[in-house]
């Protein structure tokens, strides 16, 4: 094309720009009077053709065609050679639309202007009839060579044509000419003149004559005059295709990047709305991707579709669904809430029950959802309390008014004690860990007096453990080995923890303890376990019964407490979930220490201290229970004085395997310990408080016993090692216990006995010191 | 093609030798007519006052016929512009059916600008900000102006 010659043109003078360019055929005849008589000529053969032509291209008739072909190709001629012309001239009107000399006017009924080829353009190709500069409807245009006459100032003796189909009527036939040349299909070399009878002829022209193509998608979509379109030889049509003109440093580029490939048919298309177009009746794409990101994603069509919600969402399997096709969720959750909606009735119970679980493990909460969520669970809870006491779940452990909790609260308290004492005689320190973890803190605050029980249990335990195993078969040992394998990963391979598994199973075994208590302990003792690999520990261990009673007992105890623990996922209440669940918060309690350990402490800190604040009143107002409570908090804290007696203990933190658990954790932790006593909080390294809830066996001595001597065994532990700030805790509850006064002076005992405690914890000074405030 | 061209030849002439206050204007590429870098100065009065933002203006090959597409290349937090990578604006005189062919870039550029001033809730793209701006006007400034420094310097 003329691009060349144009950029040249437009680069040196752009408003008024060259006129040489190969579609504007017409133009040189425009304000110049140089070529008028060819023109003339020229309008003189055609007259008649126009005359009678109703100016739809498919008129040219063969002779017609020839005089065209004559006349434009002069006119061609005629341009190339006039180019240094006079339209240059500074009289020359420019078109406000497309900036190039007016040739012949085009004035709509609001009486805007336009050249005639912008016009023409808009109606022809565009199809629109609205004026280029108002957007007034505009029926009819006249075209005209009069640059000031109004619309209305024609009358019909001015109009010598009339086009109804695009709206134009014509001054002068030689306009009608003019216009009409434009929209023959003229082949688009610049020194061809040739017009052809219509596209498909046109190809073939182009092709045999000048050995070019042209391209399909341009022609068919491309708003442009024929011959305004581009020749390509094989190689450039490629190259149109796939990059268009998109050739940096090249003068003539206009940003087209080629057509579209629909990788799935191999199809290109003309821009990216007819992809688009195609692709949305075509293929398919995942609606839940889109969702999430606002790349659209498309799959061939239902069946990849189909795979790849297999693959990446949860997809409902139940026949009817999936020839529904699309029902597919983005979370187990929506899964599972449709199973039990449509396919409810066709599952049987147990299915259901499972389905309601919601795994943690993958779940982000939020503060007031857990809330809600806990509110529901104490109810539950306390009803089910006559249930499993020693479980994860502690119905008293609520916040709540002391008054309704009372009662409980006692109970439970006496059940305890009745549990220490007989753990205590049957020696199985196993009872007490389970006790503790279901009680968490309690033993642990109580119990301080620990050295030396705990190794005279250790003891014990090891001699059971002996005993245990001598007699046993080879294959049972395997076996027996086996487990012990699985639970020492389970527990990191703390030999205190693993001495009171086995010692645990065996006291069991040897009915000391009933398959509930075993239960219990296996739960205190795998606080960070989830409950499937617990379970599945669980199962094994029950397999190495010889009595197969005993086996079954245990596999029922354990079913019995998911059954009750789980259907209530231990979701993570903030402050108030002291009250449900025990277990779960011991879990939580043990895992945070290590998730906060190795990572974000202090965002952990900041949590804590609010939730401190919003819980500190109902902490306070559940005295009597806090003592209770203490337990709770005490498994935090008892964790912290174990660590005394048992220094060596490695944290689990950082090797904690990745269960969901710890993203629960941060929020729990803090939760947790808000309710009860702030400086439970603090407390360091909770993972511990499962063994020392072993040595401590007392987990009984509860708040009864005098503050003081709380605080002497406090202090005591301070001085031994930083263990002590945890002590310091225990004691604030038991003042709680006693009266608020107390639980402030202990408290503030607390404050000393941190800051003698140990450099390490210094964050945790810190945060009692605040809890002092709230006392 | 080489119609448009003339017209967007004659439009950057006019732009870049009287550019409305606070804007200039360059090519984006120097053989290439079609893609306009701007800089538009946050209008002074407004959150956005400080702040530089960089826009790219396409015009399309059938250019005036069809109409430009103006996109924040600067994050700019508005309601009446995507809060993303591409920042799509929602210019009126932009949408297909409203566009006119006698349309000069330069009222593209004021239209911009005034947007900055007035943002259009109810017209908007990004609804958090539009209901941020209808209901507390003073919140909705500070957070335009705080990501005005983050991001329009």
């Amino acid at each position: 094309m003329a691009s060349a010659q144009d950029t040249a043109n437009s680069s040196g003078d752009a408003p008024r720009g060259g006129r040489g360019r190969g579609r504007s055929r017409g133009r040189g005849r425009g304000g110049s009077g140089n070529e008028g008589g060819a023109r003339r000529g020229r309008g003189g053969n055609r007259g008649a053709f126009a005359g009678h032509a109703t100016i739809s291209e498919g008129n040219g008739n063969g002779n017609a065609m020839n005089a065209k072909d004559l006349s434009t190709r002069v006119a061609k001629k005629a341009e190339g050679e006039t180019k240094p012309e006079p339209e240059e001239d500074d009289d020359a009107e420019v078109c406000f639309i497309c900036a190039s000399t007016i040739s012949h006017h085009s004035v709509a009924p609001c009486n805007h202007r336009t050249c005639h080829i912008c016009a023409l353009r808009m109606r022809a190709l565009y199809k629109t009839k609205d004026c280029a500069h108002c957007r007034t409807a505009a029926p009819m245009v006249i075209f005209t060579d009069s640059a000031t006459k109004h619309y209305e100032e024609y009358s019909t003796s001015d109009i010598t044509t009339t086009d109804e189909n695009i709206g134009i009527r014509y001054e002068n036939n030689e306009i009608v000419e003019d216009t009409l040349l434009l929209l023959r299909y003229n082949c688009p070399d610049p020194s061809c003149d040739v017009a052809c009878l219509g596209w498909p002829d046109l190809h073939r022209h182009v092709r045999a004559i000048h050995h070019k193509k042209m391209c399909d998608l341009c022609t068919r979509h491309k708003k442009v005059f024929t011959h305004e379109h581009e020749l390509f030889a094989d190689k450039e049509l490629q190259r149109h295709m796939t990059k268009g003109d998109d050739n940096p440093g090249a003068v003539d580029q206009s940003g087209f990047k080629g057509h579209p490939l629909c990788g799935f048919c191999g199809q290109r298309f003309y821009g990216d709305d007819e992809l688009y177009v195609h692709c949305r009746e075509k293929h398919e794409r995942c609606f839940i991707c889109d969702r999430r990101s606002g790349q659209p994603q498309y799959y061939q069509n239902y069946e990849t579709l189909a795979l790849h919600f297999r693959k990446d969402h949860f997809m409902c399997a139940e026949r009817e669904c999936l020839e529904d096709r699309f029902t597919v969720f983005e979370t187990e959750m929506d899964l599972k809430a449709h199973q039990l909606e449509k396919h409810g009735s066709t599952l049987s119970k147990d299915v259901r029950r499972d389905m309601r679980n919601v795994d943690l493990a993958a779940f982000d909460l939020r503060t007031s959802y857990a809330q809600e969520r806990r509110g529901g669970g104490s109810q539950r809870d306390q009803q089910r309390e006559g249930r499993g006491r020693g479980r994860g779940r502690d119905p008293n452990a609520e916040p709540l008014p002391a008054s309704s909790a009372q009662p409980l609260r006692r109970d439970e308290q006496a059940f305890q004690r009745q549990m220490a004492i007989q753990s205590a005689q049957s020696v199985s320190t196993r009872t007490f860990g389970g006790q503790l973890t279901s009680t968490p803190a309690a033993p642990p605050q109580n119990v301080p007096r620990p050295a030396p029980n705990s190794e005279a249990v250790a003891t014990a335990v090891a001699g059971l453990d002996l005993a245990d195993l001598s007699p046993q078969e080879q294959a049972r040992q395997l076996r027996h080995r086996g487990v012990i394998e699985r639970a020492s990963t389970l527990l990191q391979n703390d030999q205190t923890k693993l001495s009171q598994f086995r010692n645990s199973i065996s006291s069991y075994r040897s009915n000391a303890i009933t398959a509930t208590a075993l239960i219990d302990s296996f739960f205190a003792l795998f606080s960070d376990t989830s409950s499937n690999a617990l379970g599945t520990l669980i199962r094994e261990v029950a397999d190495l019964y010889e009595d197969k009673s005993k086996a079954d007992s245990l596999r029922t105890a354990w079913n019995d407490w998911r059954a009750i623990n789980e259907d209530y996922p231990s979701l993570p209440g903030p402050s108030g979930m002291t009250d449900a669940l025990p277990q779960g918060w011991a879990r939580v309690i043990s895992s945070t220490p290590s998730a906060s350990s190795t990572s974000s402490a202090p965002a952990k800190s900041t949590r804590v201290l609010k939730l401190k604040s919003s819980t500190a009143q109902s902490s306070r107002s559940s005295v009597s229970q806090t003592r209770s409570w203490g337990t709770a908090g005490a498994s935090s804290s008892s964790s912290a004085s174990s660590s005394n007696p048992f220094p060596g203990l490695p944290t689990p933190a950082g090797s904690r395997p990745g269960n969901g658990r710890i993203t629960t954790v941060p929020w729990v932790a803090p939760a947790s310990s808000g309710s009860n006593t702030p400086p439970a909080r603090p407390t360091p390294p909770p993972s511990r408080s499962v063994s020392r809830a072993t040595d401590a066996f007392p987990a009984l001595p509860p708040a009864a016993k005098p503050q003081t001597t709380i605080f002497g065994y406090g202090n005591g532990r301070m001085v031994r090692r930083d263990g002590g700030t945890a002590s310091p805790s225990t004691n604030a509850w038991g003042s709680n216990a006693g009266s608020s006064a107390g639980a402030s002076a202990a408290a503030s005992e607390n404050e000393e006995g941190s800051g003698q405690g140990n450099g390490k914890k210094k964050g945790n000074k810190g945060k009692k010191q605040v809890l002092m405030g709230w006392g | 093609m080489a119609n448009s061209q003339r017209r967007i030849t004659k439009e950057l002439a006019e732009v870049t030798s009287d550019p409305p206050a606070g804007v200039t204007v360059s090519l984006a590429n120097e053989s290439n007519v079609h893609e306009w870098n701007i800089m538009m100065d946050g209008p002074p009065g407004t959150p956005y006052a400080g702040g530089k933002f960089k826009l790219l203006l396409v015009l399309p090959t059938d250019y005036p016929f069809k109409a430009p597409t103006l996109n924040f290349k600067t994050k700019i937090w508005h309601p009446n512009v995507t809060f993303d990578e591409k920042g799509s604006m929602c210019l009126g005189m932009l949408k297909g059916d409203v566009w006119k062919p006698s349309s000069k870039i330069m009222s593209i550029l004021t239209a911009a600008q005034q947007l900055l001033v007035e943002p259009n809730p109810d017209d908007a793209v990004e609804a958090s900000i539009a209901q941020k701006f209808k209901e507390d006007k003073a919140g909705f400034i500070k957070e335009a102006q705080e990501y005005t420094k983050k991001y329009a310097n």
